[in-house]
């Protein structure tokens, strides 16, 4: 070849190699102000599976991505908290609880037991799973807890944001709970002399509402004279129990609340109904889930008692209270309804 | 062979050495086309003398005839534009009759680049030219309709069936991706192409550079031009061809050429079209009482007191046994029409190289398929050249056009009353005030809309010394837009309305060049120009807006009524603009032997509307040829005609265009002790560093052609990269404004793009065949945005801009198809709730099944993902050219491929579907593969069930996302020319009839009417105009 045609190589590879151009790498968008709204203090309470929205915040940024938790360790002595990680027998659902099922068999059907730890992090949108543990294995309050930390990644980016606090709370059994769910002393309320002064008293229990019920003939049966017990019999059955005490703690027939709709009382199945008790076969725990149902709403299950008399002047009078309670251990519980004064079925 | 040669030379020597010189001679001819035997008028007689230039010295006249003396021995030479040039020897004949072929290769061509005229073979940038024969067939109300197709690169969509609206157009991908508005009515910025007609920049997008909200007639300049008058059409895409239109020419550049006298003899040129439209398929509904069956079916359906409570307090579906209610209206066909429509354009030009003129006269009638729309458009061009000696020319030319236009009910563009607020065939109701509003609004509103523009020029052009020519071209262009509207009480809630438009935009423009023209030792070419350009644009809008006047018959003059009556002024922003620009360009060519070929040029912009720090921009361009083809051992190959490799590099700088962004502008805000306060305006930060735009574009190119023409091969690769684009950003409240331009995104493209041109057989006297086939591919990658944001959202958050990725893409949720039982529904395991849309709205059977990105088993904003991108990748066009005798068939058409549409339409009458009170016009189920019972497979949500919180029926799902390639036939014209020996019977030259169909087929998967009838953006809107078939026919006489 002449010295042209070298040239003209030359030429030709320059021209060509100037419009190359390096493109940006294809990668994600994450925020460097992508946070969690709340880091500190995450306190679940312990013995139940629960859904903590952690209500990440992505700042625009790039979905999917992956949250996993990293370090988590022991707020006090430092050392990596293993048994947070360490594989539970824990019941989940594999078909939605719906309110509607006919039987123990088909609520238990849509359950499976599967091994899962206590704490795990949505991986795709970073919301907290709690599942239920003893506070034999995990450390409570008022120990000081767990930290740990969070990451985050999407396609070509990754950031950690560090030092969550996790500090959970020993077991609640029940609730309406008599006791503190930090200290485990008694919880106080407050009651009024009439015309006179407030005075406190170690708290217990009481129906929610409670509506024409009267115990002398002008008057009205107010909340606080009707005290509510939950008490567990045995650790592994599956029953609910409702008694009704009355003023000399004796049995009263749960007959006597003729307008009870006793089969939609709970989501319960095989009601035994005698002079004293009322029982039912029953999933735990109550209620299975958040979802409105006939028998909860707002993560509380509902029951209604009542009955009907002929009131004063021959009035029909429809008398009914109620209670919204939550039991999170399985157990034959029984859940006794205390009349501090008897109140009225006859008619007037 | 050669020796054989010598001795006839020196045969024919001694020969007309032997035949007496001097001696002159009457020749006679008549010059036809080889294809189809017709006369050639205007065609150049030169008369070849050794050692001297080829000397004009006649031409043929209407009949192709002309008649000369010369020496017996002379050697003639006849050229004729897009044909291949002849020398023939007189041979001491006295009649010569002679048949010119049309020119296979495009390379002799001559194309106009940076306002100069080249031969191709030295254009070094990317050019493609459109001729008048591609484009004579078909009656169109806006030139760029014919350009559809025909160049790679040059993707034209027509976006709108309104009458004397334009589509869209974009050359080589997108130059701008900042979207704004919401919904169906998002649009891109705009980012059409400059015009230049007969050296004159014109801006295209007059009337409606905001979005689809415009006010006043909307009619393009180019509605104006009528197709007849155009001789050529140029197209420029890379930055060494554009560079010297300046900062317009950034998004490339489209020259176009009207044509001029040349024939001795005046010709006469009548072309007249009759031609229907047709409305094409619309969207299906049902009606009458099904449709009432139906909604009170669906209704019973809920088993819900309340819902069937409401049937007896709807009229409209409970009395149906009331006659007036017991409708079964075609509002599609009341809507729409069959019309007849009709184009005349006559021509008289004439003339030598001295003097010749040439005027057009145009008159063009469409009503749109829409009732009460149309266009007509009534222009006369003139232009006259003049030669008084060889050194001096002057040319000048007036163009007066008027525009009229009906608008109907909507803004023309999109009509509101076909297509969005159909009502339910159930209605009108019972009396004269149960009107349909929006139909009234349609149909009665009185409409003068018109747009009057006259453009003129004078060019001088003078040869101060050998090889120095002085130009100068003065433009002037006033255009005068004009629009009266009234309402009749019955549309506007009993209140008639006046709307009165008036704007006038005026250009005048200058463009002074001195021009070196020298060829050294007849192989060195040099060619320098050095010019300047000047402009000065003025624009004003005013809008009157009279709401309750006095009664349906007084429609002015009109005082003013203080109760609940307005008048609205000139709009805040954009009602004035006044812009001087001026520039200063060179450019300097050289080439050597026409082998290699170099151009440098060099401009600068002044603008008075960019940013106050950054005045000027500048726009330096190279371009290489290189013609191997002359190399001399391809030289003598017979296969070859042409090969060469091309390059060019460029930057254009494109000022801000939007002179608010860079200076702001003040308010009238009130009054503060008597008197009137003015502020600036707090919207939008002025940023008085805003820098021009930057595209910088690398072309590479490759042409050849073989075999005598018949294969033609043009590739070009190039890249496109737009630097400091326009951004909007917001701002802090903190800083008192709200928004602010900057220059802080970045975009690539790069493609390819091919035509060849084929002709399968042999071109005989009485047959010829051509095919050509073009494509591009084009992609385009988001370089930065903002604040080194790797994405961002549109205002409605429909369409994501993301770095590294193609620069616009819709953002959906991703729907996976629909819940067949309620079994199929995921559950969460931790909380034992069914996947829903948010609270309570559980998914059941027959929901939709959205992509639960984030795992969370709530459908939420983080669920949304880059779904497809509105912006196609592959485009192009095919045409192909028949002749046998006489008779001729000509097709061609539009290719599209990967580009999504977003069937918004489809959305919003499944939104009325699920409204059964309500009176919009109802989808035809039966077309939609639906969910109906638990166990079906489907593709759409159960439309039944209204009352759900499920919302499967949202319009930002890949749902309604479809897949919008087409292939589409644009017109298919069939024709005939009569034979000469009839016609001149009767004194013509030629006479052809032919008969189009426009927008014959369309091959599509598209469900929806037109994938090609959608915005910008890929959004169908219900109230689109449908663009029309058409069948017309055609009568084209010379004299």
């Amino acid at each position: 070849m002449k010295w042209q045609d070298y040239l003209k190589c030359a030429l030709v590879v320059t021209i060509t190699a100037t419009a190359c151009k390096k493109l940006p790498e294809k990668k994600d968008y994450l925020s460097n102000n992508a946070n969690f709204n709340k880091k500190d203090v995450y306190e679940p309470v312990l013995g139940r599976t629960m859904l903590e929205l952690t209500q990440f915040s992505p700042d625009g940024s790039t979905y999917p991505m992956v949250f996993s938790i990293e370090n988590a360790r022991d707020l006090g002595s430092g050392k990596p908290a293993a048994e947070l990680f360490t594989p539970l027998k824990v019941k989940e659902w594999q078909r939605d609880y719906t309110g509607l099922e006919k039987s123990l068999d088909e609520i238990e059907a849509k359950r499976v037991w599967v091994n899962a730890p206590f704490l795990e992090i949505r991986k795709g949108s970073g919301d907290f799973i709690f599942r239920s543990a003893p506070s034999s294995m995990i450390k409570t309050y008022p120990d000081s807890g767990y930290a740990f930390d969070v990451k985050i990644m999407n396609k070509g980016n990754a950031r950690i944001i560090r030092d969550f606090k996790l500090r959970p709370l020993k077991e609640v059994p029940y609730e309406p709970y008599e006791y503190d769910k930090y200290t485990r002393q008694r919880r106080q309320e407050s009651r009024q002399h009439p015309n006179g002064p407030g005075y406190q008293v170690p708290y217990t229990i009481h129906p929610n509402f409670m509506q024409n019920l009267i115990y002398a003939k002008d008057s009205l049966m107010r909340d606080t004279l009707v005290s509510v017990y939950f008490n567990k019999t045995s650790e592994s059955g599956h029953s609910l129990t409702f008694k009704f005490l009355d003023e000399n703690l004796k049995p009263m027939n749960p007959a006597l609340f003729n307008n009870t709709k006793w089969d939609q009382l709970v989501h319960g199945f095989n009601r035994k109904q005698t002079d004293s008790s009322v029982v039912y076969d029953v999933a735990y725990p109550i209620p299975l889930t958040g979802l409105t149902t006939p028998y909860a709403s707002n993560g509380m299950a509902n029951c209604q008692f009542g009955y009907s008399r002929k009131g004063y002047g021959g009035n029909r009078v429809d008398a009914y209270f109620g209670l919204s309670f939550a039991i999170y251990e399985p157990g034959d519980w029984s859940i006794t309804f205390y009349f501090r004064r008897n109140p009225i079925f006859n008619d007037d | 062979m050669k020796l054989y040669i010598q001795v006839l030379l020196l045969l024919f020597f001694i020969r007309t050495a032997v035949v007496a010189q001097d001696k002159t001679i009457p020749v006679k001819g008549r010059v036809s086309s080889s294809v189809d035997r017709s006369a050639l008028p205007g065609v150049s007689v030169l008369l070849h003398t050794p050692g001297a230039k080829p000397k004009a010295i006649g031409v043929t006249d209407a009949n192709g005839e002309f008649n000369i003396r010369v020496a017996a021995d002379a050697r003639l030479e006849l050229r004729f534009i897009s044909f291949e040039p002849l020398l023939i020897s007189v041979n001491n004949r006295a009649t010569i009759n002679i048949s010119l072929k049309p020119s296979s290769t495009s390379l002799k061509e001559s194309v106009v680049v940076g306002y100069q005229k080249r031969t191709k073979e030295t254009v070094t940038g990317s050019v493609t030219r459109i001729t008048a024969k591609e484009i004579q067939d078909v009656p169109v109300s806006n030139i760029e309709q014919l350009m559809q197709g025909r160049v790679a690169g040059l993707n034209i969509q027509q976006t709108t069936g309104a009458p004397g609206f334009r589509g869209s157009a974009s050359i080589r991908g997108l130059s701008q991706v900042m979207v704004k508005g919401g919904g169906s009515d998002a649009y891109l910025t705009p980012q059409s192409p400059l015009y230049v007609i007969d050296g004159v920049p014109v801006d295209a997008n007059a009337g409606y550079e905001y979005g689809f909200q415009s006010n006043g007639p909307g009619t393009s300049p180019l509605s104006l031009i009528p197709p007849e008058d155009i001789e050529t059409i140029d197209v420029m895409k890379d930055a060494e061809a554009t560079s010297l239109y300046g900062s317009r020419g950034a998004n490339g550049v489209i020259v176009i050429t009207t044509r001029r006298g040349q024939s001795a003899v005046p010709v006469i040129r009548y072309a007249g079209n009759m031609f229907i439209n047709f409305p094409p398929s619309l969207r299906n509904t049902i009606g009458g009482k099904s449709e009432r069956d139906y909604r009170i079916g669906m209704i019973m359906n809920t088993l819900n007191e309340d819902e069937i409570n409401r049937i007896s307090k709807t009229p409209f579906l409970a009395d149906s046994l009331n006659p007036f209610f017991n409708n079964s209206t075609n509002w599609q066909d009341i809507y729409y029409q069959v019309t007849y429509n009709q184009t005349h354009n006559v021509s008289v030009s004439g003339g030598d190289q001295k003097l010749n003129y040439k005027t057009n006269v145009n008159f063009y009638n469409e009503r749109g398929v829409i009732k009460n729309t149309g266009f007509d458009r009534y222009s006369l061009n003139q232009n006259i050249n003049f030669n008084p000696n060889p050194r001096l020319q002057v040319s000048g030319y007036l163009a007066a056009g008027l525009g009229k236009k009906l608008k109907g009910s909507g803004n023309g563009l999109t009509d509101v009353g076909a297509g969005k607020n159909y009502t339910s065939s159930l209605l009108p109701g019972p009396s004269y005030f149960n009107n349909v509003g929006h139909f009234t609004g349609a149909m009665m509103n009185k409409n003068d809309t018109r747009t009057y523009n006259i453009r003129t020029y004078l060019n001088i052009m003078y040869e101060l010394l050998p090889h120095i020519q002085l130009s100068t071209n003065t433009s002037y262009d006033y255009t005068a837009d004009q629009e009266d509207t009234f309402t009749p009480a019955l549309a506007n809630s009993e209140m008639p309305k006046v709307y009165g438009f008036t704007g006038r935009t005026n250009n005048l423009y200058n463009r002074t060049a001195i021009n070196y023209n020298r060829i050294f030792n007849g192989k060195h070419t040099i060619l320098g120009a050095v010019f300047s350009e000047a402009t000065i644009a003025q624009g004003q809008t005013k809008v009157l807006n009279l709401q309750n006047a006095p009664n349906d018959y007084y429609h002015g003059p009109l005082g003013f009524s203080t109760y609940y009556s307005g008048v609205t002024g000139i709009p805040a922003a954009g009602g004035f603009s006044e812009i001087h620009t001026v520039a200063l360009a060179a450019n300097f060519s050289y080439d050597y032997d026409k082998k290699y070929v170099i151009n440098l040029n060099y401009r600068m912009d002044g603008n008075s509307y960019s940013g106050v720090k950054e005045r000027w921009a500048k726009n330096p361009s190279i371009g290489v040829r290189y013609n191997f083809n002359k190399e001399k051992i391809l030289e003598n190959l017979e296969w070859l005609d042409f090969g060469d490799l091309r390059f060019s590099y460029g930057i254009n700088l494109r000022p801000s265009t939007n002179i608010y962004a860079s200076l702001g502008w003040y308010d009238v805000v009130g009054n503060y002790n008597g008197v009137t306060r003015i502020s600036p305006h707090l919207g939008q930060m002025p940023n008085p560093s805003l820098k021009p735009e930057k595209v910088e574009q690398y072309n590479y190119g490759f042409d050849m052609s073989v075999f005598k023409g018949r294969i033609g091969i043009t590739f070009d690769a190039y890249t496109k990269t737009v630097y400091n684009m326009l951004y909007t950003r917001d701002l802090p409240t903190s800083t008192g404004f709200a928004t602010t331009t900057t220059n802080d995104a970045s975009l690539y493209n790069y493609g390819y793009e091919g035509s060849i041109t084929f002709r399968p057989f042999k071109t005989r006297e009485d047959f010829s065949w051509s095919i050509s086939l073009n494509a591009a591919i084009n992609r385009d990658v988001l370089l930065s945005l903002p604040g080194g944001a790797t994405q961002m959202l549109s205002d409605d958050g429909s369409m994501i801009n993301r770095v590294g990725y193609g620069a616009l893409s819709n953002y959906l949720y991703v729907t996976q198809g629909v819940y067949r039982t309620d079994a199929d529904v995921p559950v969460d395991p931790i909380t034992g709730y069914r996947y829903s849309n948010g609270k309570n709205g559980y998914y059941k059977a027959g929901d939709v099944k959205f992509l639960d990105v984030d795992g969370n088993y709530v459908t939420d904003g983080t669920d949304r993902q880059v779904a497809g991108s509105p912006i196609s990748r592959i485009t192009g066009g095919f045409n192909s050219f028949l002749t046998y005798k006489g008779f001729s068939l000509n097709f061609n058409g539009t290719i599209l491929f990967q580009r999504k549409v977003v069937n918004s339409a489809l959305y919003e009458r499944m939104v009325n579907l699920r409204s059964p009170y309500d009176e919009g016009t109802l989808v035809n189920l039966g077309d939609l593969n639906y969910w109906t019972q638990p166990g079906d497979v489907s593709r759409y949500p159960n439309p039944y069930d209204y009352k759900s919180k499920a919302d499967a029926y949202r319009e930002l799902q890949t749902l309604f996302q479809e897949d919008g390639s087409y292939i589409k036939i644009n017109a298919i014209t069939v024709g005939y020319s009569a034979k000469r020996k009839w016609i001149s019977r009767y004194h013509m030259n030629a006479l052809r009839f032919y008969t189009t169909v426009t927008n014959p087929f369309m091959f599509t998967g598209y469900t929806g009417p037109n994938p090609e009838a959608v915005t910008e953006l890929g959004r169908d809107r219900l109230d689109s105009y449908p663009i029309a078939r058409t069948l017309s026919f055609g009568l084209n006489v010379e004299f």
